[in-house]
């Protein structure tokens, strides 16, 4: 099997989705091939990175945008009374 | 309908404000804004990357879910059905703005297409560390940005929002290798971006 065939499984890896049979397949390659053990090395990074990012980036909604829908949702409930 | 006092439904359970809210009970209604707005204001700045596309989309979503409600059959949590609303809510403004949504934009000319950067080294172990960098922040937002609307959308859901594939397959109604597939793709892509700061020197890998 081409490295590219292996690469294909390192997301299903990554996530513990993949069959055993082919953990045992990839985990062997892993240890022969150094250029797809750093592909997967570092596809978990680019992973972790993105979370950490986002997760020291959540935001509160705006006072005026969360007034905002309120407003809107009043004129709605007025509108289904009639 | 009986309206209810907002204390009362500060203590309510998220299924009881929805029974009540159905029942056009409009503070039930409200509660259940107030406890879901955060999340899904920051899925629209995730996927929508400003913060007045990100109140639109808020505001959509919540005049739509007030509409549909009626209809949700609580076979998937409330959450799951908002996020579902609002995904579609931003394809459409993606589509409005030109955005593409599968479409790979291709950067690359040479065609000796390698299936990935060879001799990489393997980055530094501390994220943390990483992020205190703003060069590697502007970049991780713009590469996620870079991203087609759809496979940003699905890179959102499952890797920093945590749904799984068979819940964004129920989702965005695609199956759920074709919802593996895309993680997949969009993870290489990322990677290769980032490949960029820890490797300079490295020229990029194409996209499998």
């Amino acid at each position: 099997m081409k490295c590219e065939k292996y690469l294909e499984l390192i997301s299903l890896y990554i996530d513990r989705e993949l069959d055993q049979d082919l953990i045992d397949v990839l985990e062997e390659h892993l240890s022969l091939c150094q250029d797809c053990l750093v592909f997967f090395h570092t596809m978990k990074k680019t992973v972790t990175l993105s979370r950490t990012y986002y997760k020291k980036k959540c935001c509160r909604v705006p006072k005026a945008v969360s007034t905002k829908i309120f407003y809107h949702l009043r004129l709605i409930y007025k509108k289904e009374q009639f | 309908m009986e309206q209810s006092s907002s204390k009362a439904l500060a203590l309510l359970k998220e299924n009881e404000l929805i029974e009540r809210a159905k029942s056009r009970d409009n503070a039930a209604f409200e509660e259940l804004v107030k406890r879901n707005q955060a999340k899904i204001y920051n899925l629209g700045l995730k996927l929508l990357g400003n913060k007045e596309d990100a109140a639109d989309l808020l505001q959509e979503t919540f005049i739509n879910a007030y509409y549909a409600l009626p209809k949700f059959e609580g076979k998937s949590a409330f959450s799951t059905w908002l996020y579902r609303i609002a995904t579609n809510n931003a394809f459409m403004k993606m589509r409005k703005k030109k955005i593409p949504l599968v479409r790979f934009e291709t950067e690359r000319s040479d065609s000796s297409r390698e299936e990935f950067s060879l001799g990489m080294s393997d980055w530094s172990n501390d994220p943390g560390a990483h992020l205190r960098n703003q060069e590697l922040k502007l970049l991780i937002e713009k590469s996620i940005n870079a991203l087609p609307g759809k496979y940003k959308t699905i890179f959102v859901l499952h890797d920093i929002e945590g749904f799984s594939t068979e819940e964004i397959s129920k989702m965005l109604n695609l199956s759920v290798p074709a919802v593996k597939s895309r993680v997949h793709r969009s993870r290489v892509f990322l990677r290769d971006k980032l490949s960029s700061y820890f490797q300079p020197g490295v020229k990029q890998g194409a996209n499998l």
